[in-house]
C-alpha cells in the first residue's frame, strides 16, 4: 500500500500540499483531477521524492524516503512517467524500452511483447527524432510497461493521442489493473478517466477536495440545462446548479409520486432532461467553476 | 541492470557531436604526426656513412699535417711549438679514426653489432673529451642545445646515446632482439611513440579526456524525466559514466595509436617491446646514469601513468561540472590544472627546484617526461619519475574520489536539475 501522511509542501507562502493523507490500494486506477497548476504533478514529485515536503511523509509497503538506499528501493517499485520531449533523440523507440526494462528489471515480459501490444512495431527500431508526438507519447507509456514496476505514475499519458491510441492505451491500462498494479495517474480527458478509473481525486488549494469512488458511484441524479421554467418546476425540490448550467435534482431525495409528478411536470413544459450517475466532467464543473 | 545504463550512455557518449568532433580532432592529429611530423624530425645521431667518411677523410688529413707539425717541432734545432690544435689531434684523432674505421666497415657489412659497440665507444671517449677535458677540436652536435645550456645538454644526449646504444647491444645479446638502422635511429613505430609521448603532446591528450568528460553528466538535464527516477545511486551513476568515459577515451587512444603505427610502422618497421631503452636517473657525474629497460617495461609503466592521470582526470571534471553545473567551467578548469605544471614551471627551464615541486601531482601529468627521465634531467636532481609520481597522484586521486564521495552523500545536491 502506497501512503501518504500529513504530507505538507509549500512553495513560499503559497502551500500546494497542505496535510494531505492519501492511501492507495494496489490494483486501482486513480485519477488526478484539477486545472493546472492546483498540485496534480506536485503529488506526484512528492511521491517520486523529487520534491521533499516541509511536513509528513510517503510510504509504500513500509519503506518511506529516509536515506539513498530507501530512495533506490522505492524507485525500484514505483515508475513514472517521462516527458516525450526529454527522450534521447539519436535512440531508438526499443534503446528506450530495453533501457527502462533492464534499469527496473521488474519484468519477465519481453520488450517484444510489449511493442506488439502498443503496435509499435513499424516504427520501434527508428530513431526518435522521427517519431510524431502520437508516437513519442506511447514510447513513453511503453517505457513504464517495460519497468513493470508495482507503482505506475502517470502524468497526462493520453495527451497528443488520437482516440484509437487513447483507447489502445486504455485497454493496457486496464491489464495492467488486472496484474495488480496501483496507477495514478493526472488527466484532463475526463471522459476517459470516466471509464475505468476507481478513484478520482479532486485537488484544490491545497486539499483533495473530494475522493470520489468512481466504481461504486450509486447516486443517480436528474440532469437538465437550467432555465427559468426549469427552476420554476423545481422549486420545491433540492438541486444543484453547475457553472456549466447543468441543473442536478439528486433522485435518492425525491419520492417516486413526486419524482412523477416532476417528470411529468418536465415533459409537460418540453424540458429535456436525462436519469444518470453524476460524472467526473459535472464534478470537475462543480468544484472549478 | 546496469549494464544496459551503461551500453546507453555509451552509445549517447559515441554519438554525441562534440565527441565525433574529439575524435575527429585525434584522428587527425594522429595523422599528422604519422605522416608530417615523424618523417620531417631530424634525427641528431644519424646513422650514415656519409658524414662519417667524411670526418675520416678530414680528420686523417688533419692528423697527417698535425703529425708533420709535431715532427717538424721534434726535428733538432728547431725552436718550434706545435699548436694546441695539432698536439691534441694527434692525442685523440687516431682512436677516433680507429672507430670511424670499424664504424664504416660494419656499416657496409651492415654488421649492426658491430656499428654499435664501436659507435658507443666513440661517444663515450668524445663525450670524456669535450666535457672531461675540455678538448676543443671536438664538439656537440648544436641540436642538442635546448636551453642554452650547451655543454650540459650535449654531454647528457651523449651519454644517452652511448648508455641506449650498450643497453640494445645487451639486448641483442640475452635476448636476440634485433638491431637495424631504424632501431639506433629510434625511428621504429614502438621507439618513436615512446620518444614522443611526453610534454605538450600528451597534455593535449588529457585535455582531449577533459572535454570528453565535461558533459558527461550535464547532458542528463536534455533527458531530465527519462532519467530522473532510476533505481540507481548516484555513486553507481558516477561509476557508470567514469567507465563510459574510460571506454570512449580508450577507444579514441587505441585508433589514434594504430593509425600512428600504420603510418610510421611500414616505413621504419614496428619494432619490438623486447627492445632495450633507457630513463635517465637525475646523476650525470654519476657512474650509474641511465637505467635500462625493456621497451615493454617502459610501455606498462606509462599505462599505469595514463589510467591514474586519465581516471584523475575524469573524476576530476565530473567533480567540477557537479560543483560548477557548467560543462565549459568544468571542462576549462580541469584543462589549466592538466597544463598548470608545464605552463607555470616547467617552461621556464628551470633547473634545481625546491623538492616541493616533486610531491605535486601535477608534475606528472605529462607522464613521458617523468617516465623516461627527461623530468629528472630538466630538474637536475635524482627521482621525478614512475615511483616518485605515484605517490603524488594517488593522493589527488583519494582528494577528489573523499570529494566526490561527499557530494553523493549529500540528499539535497542532485547530479543534475532541470534548472541548470
Amino acid at each position: 500500500m502506497l501512503e501518504l501522511k500529513d504530507v505538507r509542501l509549500a512553495f513560499g507562502k503559497n502551500v500546494v500540499l497542505d496535510d494531505i493523507n492519501l492511501k492507495f490500494k494496489q490494483g486501482e486506477i486513480v485519477g488526478l483531477v484539477a486545472p493546472n497548476g492546483t498540485g496534480k504533478s506536485t503529488l506526484i514529485n512528492v511521491i517520486l521524492h523529487n520534491l521533499t515536503p516541509q511536513k509528513g511523509f510517503v510510504e509504500y509497503e513500509g519503506t518511506r524516503y529516509q536515506s539513498q538506499k530507501d530512495t533506490i528501493k522505492l524507485h525500484q517499485q514505483i515508475c513514472s512517467f517521462p516527458e516525450q520531449s526529454d527522450l534521447f533523440p539519436f535512440m531508438t523507440g526499443r534503446d528506450h524500452l530495453n533501457l527502462y526494462a533492464d534499469l527496473w528489471h521488474n519484468s519477465a515480459k519481453p520488450v517484444d511483447q510489449i511493442i506488439a501490444d502498443l503496435q509499435m512495431k513499424s516504427y520501434v527500431d527508428r530513431k526518435v527524432q522521427t517519431y510524431s508526438l502520437g508516437m513519442k507519447q506511447r514510447l513513453c507509456f511503453a517505457m513504464v510497461v517495460a519497468a513493470d514496476s508495482p507503482v505506475m505514475l502517470l502524468d497526462e499519458v493520453m495527451n497528443g493521442l488520437d482516440p484509437q491510441n487513447v483507447a489502445l492505451i486504455s485497454q493496457i491500462l486496464l491489464k495492467l489493473k488486472e496484474e495488480k498494479k496501483l496507477i495514478i495517474m493526472a488527466s484532463h480527458l475526463l471522459s476517459n478517466l470516466q471509464q475505468y478509473a476507481d478513484r478520482v481525486l479532486f485537488m484544490g488549494k491545497g486539499h483533495i477536495i473530494e475522493d470520489l469512488d468512481n466504481k461504486k458511484q450509486k447516486k443517480h441524479y436528474l440532469k437538465m440545462q437550467s432555465s427559468p421554467e426549469a427552476t420554476k418546476l423545481l422549486s420545491d425540490y433540492h438541486y444543484e446548479t453547475l457553472p456549466n448550467n447543468l441543473l442536478l435534482v439528486p433522485l435518492a431525495e425525491i419520492t417516486p409520486d413526486k419524482l412523477t409528478q416532476l417528470l411529468a411536470n418536465l415533459v409537460k413544459a418540453d424540458i429535456q432532461y436525462s436519469v444518470e450517475r453524476i460524472d467526473i466532467e459535472d464534478l470537475f464543473n462543480k468544484f472549478y467553476n | 541492470m546496469r549494464w544496459r545504463y551503461f551500453l546507453f550512455q555509451l552509445k549517447a557518449f559515441l554519438l554525441n557531436p562534440k565527441n565525433i568532433g574529439l575524435f575527429i580532432a585525434t584522428i587527425i592529429m594522429s595523422l599528422y604526426f604519422g605522416l608530417v611530423s615523424v618523417p620531417n624530425h631530424e634525427v641528431i645521431e644519424r646513422v650514415d656513412a656519409k658524414p662519417i667518411q667524411k670526418e675520416y677523410i678530414d680528420d686523417t688529413a688533419f692528423l697527417k699535417v698535425a703529425r708533420q707539425e709535431i715532427a717538424y717541432s721534434n726535428k733538432p734545432g728547431y725552436f718550434y711549438f706545435p699548436s694546441k690544435g695539432a698536439v691534441d689531434a694527434v692525442g685523440t684523432y687516431p682512436k677516433v679514426l680507429a672507430c670511424d674505421k670499424q664504424l664504416l666497415r660494419a656499416l657496409k657489412k651492415n654488421d649492426w653489432q658491430t656499428y654499435t659497440k664501436y659507435a658507443s665507444r666513440r661517444y663515450q671517449y668524445i663525450d670524456n673529451l669535450i666535457h672531461t677535458e675540455g678538448n676543443q677540436n671536438f664538439l656537440y652536435p648544436a641540436a642538442y642545445n635546448k636551453s642554452n645550456n650547451y655543454q650540459q645538454d650535449g654531454h647528457f644526449g651523449y651519454q644517452r646515446t652511448r648508455h641506449l646504444y650498450n643497453a640494445l647491444l645487451a639486448g641483442k645479446k640475452n635476448r636476440q632482439t634485433p638491431l637495424d638502422k631504424n632501431i639506433l635511429e629510434e625511428r621504429t613505430a614502438l621507439q618513436v611513440m615512446q620518444n614522443s609521448l611526453s610534454g605538450w603532446t600528451v597534455l593535449i591528450l588529457v585535455v582531449i579526456v577533459c572535454f570528453f568528460t565535461a558533459d558527461i553528466v550535464t547532458n542528463d538535464r536534455k533527458y531530465y524525466t527519462v532519467l530522473e527516477n532510476i533505481p540507481l545511486s548516484k555513486r553507481t551513476i558516477l561509476w557508470l559514466k567514469t567507465g563510459v568515459v574510460e571506454v570512449g577515451v580508450l577507444l579514441d587512444f587505441i585508433v589514434a595509436s594504430v593509425i600512428a603505427l600504420f603510418c610510421l610502422a611500414p616505413r621504419y618497421g614496428m619494432g619490438t617491446l623486447r627492445l632495450n631503452t633507457v630513463a635517465y636517473l637525475g646523476r650525470i657525474n654519476f657512474k650509474l646514469i641511465f637505467k635500462t629497460e625493456t621497451l615493454g617495461m617502459y610501455y606498462l609503466q606509462f599505462i599505469i601513468f595514463a589510467i591514474i592521470v586519465s581516471f584523475i582526470f575524469i573524476r576530476l571534471t565530473i567533480l567540477l561540472s557537479l560543483t560548477f553545473r557548467n560543462d565549459y567551467v568544468a571542462g576549462m578548469l580541469s584543462s589549466l590544472f592538466a597544463i598548470s605544471a608545464k605552463v607555470l614551471y616547467f617552461s621556464f627551464g628551470m633547473g634545481f627546484v625546491h623538492p616541493v615541486l616533486e610531491k605535486l601531482p601535477m608534475t606528472y601529468f605529462s607522464i613521458g617526461d617523468s617516465t623516461t627521465g627527461n623530468l629528472a634531467y630538466l630538474m637536475d636532481t635524482p627521482g621525478w619519475g614512475f615511483n616518485s609520481g605515484l605517490g603524488p597522484l594517488l593522493v589527488a586521486m583519494l582528494a577528489i574520489e573523499t570529494l566526490l564521495f561527499l557530494f553523493t552523500q549529500i540528499k539535497s545536491i542532485p547530479l543534475v536539475r532541470r534548472g541548470d
